[in-house]
């Protein structure tokens, strides 16, 4: 699954720019990320520290929309 | 005693004796006796303001002292670019017009009734003479004139630092964003970056710049050395500088 998944270590910035479809639950989840200054620095797991969201059901949110994890909801 | 409750209006203006329980009750007034209240009740008016009413306007000549006995008056005043600010609610018990019927000068804002109100206003001089001769009605005005102050006071200072915090937030994000790189304790801005330097960005003192810095410092948001910056919570500092409680992003 990690092959087809968001490295948590990847930041927002790269994320958005590689699956443009993953705003839509930043936006869903009232995340600032979408412009923010601070976007290439922080990674999917400070996203996840920040919002107080399980890291792994940000990243399976995340990889949904980018259409990166088919084989189960 | 030509009061008979009866027959009035159910929209009519209370009695006298009505007028003086009102007043009994309100804080400003609890101190006077059974005899003082008597002597108050002298120019006592009563106003019922609808919805949407004003029991004044900004810039009339300010004739009368008013208190708020129930409903709820919007204070609010347009600025010299017709900018409208909501200065404060009036909410029963509350003395309102009376700083500006005290000093002479016009009325500073408008009041609206933002509920159906009722209030309970004297003209300038008869509550002059009740002041002159009531000294415990002075007491009270007094102290309820040095709380508007101090409220007055607290506001302007929240105002003047809560500005000053998101511009300097601002500031460090987009320097961050230019230059910031990855470091373990957080994001550094990568230039040397005096507390003059941020100042003269954004039009403020270096006084104000490391107030706010060191308040940040104890609140582990960044850490300021002589010439550089780590932000330690960039998150919190888009907090500060987007001004968000939980809004859209």
């Amino acid at each position: 699954m990690d092959e087809l998944s968001i490295p948590e270590t990847m930041t927002a910035e790269e994320f958005q720019r590689r699956w443009p479809a993953t705003i839509e639950v930043l936006m869903r989840r009232r995340m600032a990320c979408v412009g923010c200054p601070m976007a290439r620095f922080d990674s999917v797991r400070d996203l996840a520290a920040n919002y107080g969201i399980p890291l792994e059901e940000l990243r399976r949110e995340l990889a949904q929309a980018a259409g990166l994890d088919p084989a189960e909801g | 005693m030509a009061h008979m409750p009866g027959e009035r209006e159910p929209s009519s203006l209370p009695s006298q004796e009505e007028i003086r329980g009102e007043l009994a009750g309100i804080p400003l007034f609890e101190d006077l006796d059974e005899s003082e209240l008597d002597r108050l009740l002298v120019g006592a008016a009563p106003v019922r303001l609808e919805t949407g009413a004003a029991a004044f306007h900004q810039g009339d000549e300010a004739r009368t002292f008013q208190v708020l006995v129930r409903g709820r008056l919007k204070l609010s005043q347009v600025t010299a670019d017709g900018q409208q600010v909501t200065l404060r609610y009036i909410t029963p018990g509350e003395m309102f017009g009376g700083i500006a019927a005290l000093n002479g000068k016009p009325f500073p804002a408008s009041a609206l009734a933002v509920a159906p109100s009722l209030a309970v206003r004297w003209e300038r001089e008869a509550f002059q003479r009740h002041v002159q001769e009531l000294p415990r009605l002075s007491w009270k005005l007094i102290g309820e004139l040095s709380r508007r102050f101090s409220e007055a006071q607290s506001r302007f200072r929240e105002m003047a630092t809560e500005r000053v915090e998101r511009r300097v937030a601002r500031a460090l994000l987009r320097l961050a964003h230019q230059t910031g790189r990855r470091v373990e304790e957080g994001v550094l801005i990568d230039l040397p970056l005096s507390r003059q330097d941020l100042a003269e960005m954004i039009g403020t003192t270096q006084f104000t710049v490391s107030r706010v810095l060191s308040d940040w410092e104890r609140r582990g948001l960044v850490e300021a050395g002589r010439a550089r910056v780590i932000l330690r919570q960039p998150h919190q500092l888009v907090l500060v500088a987007e001004d968000l409680a939980g809004s859209e992003g």
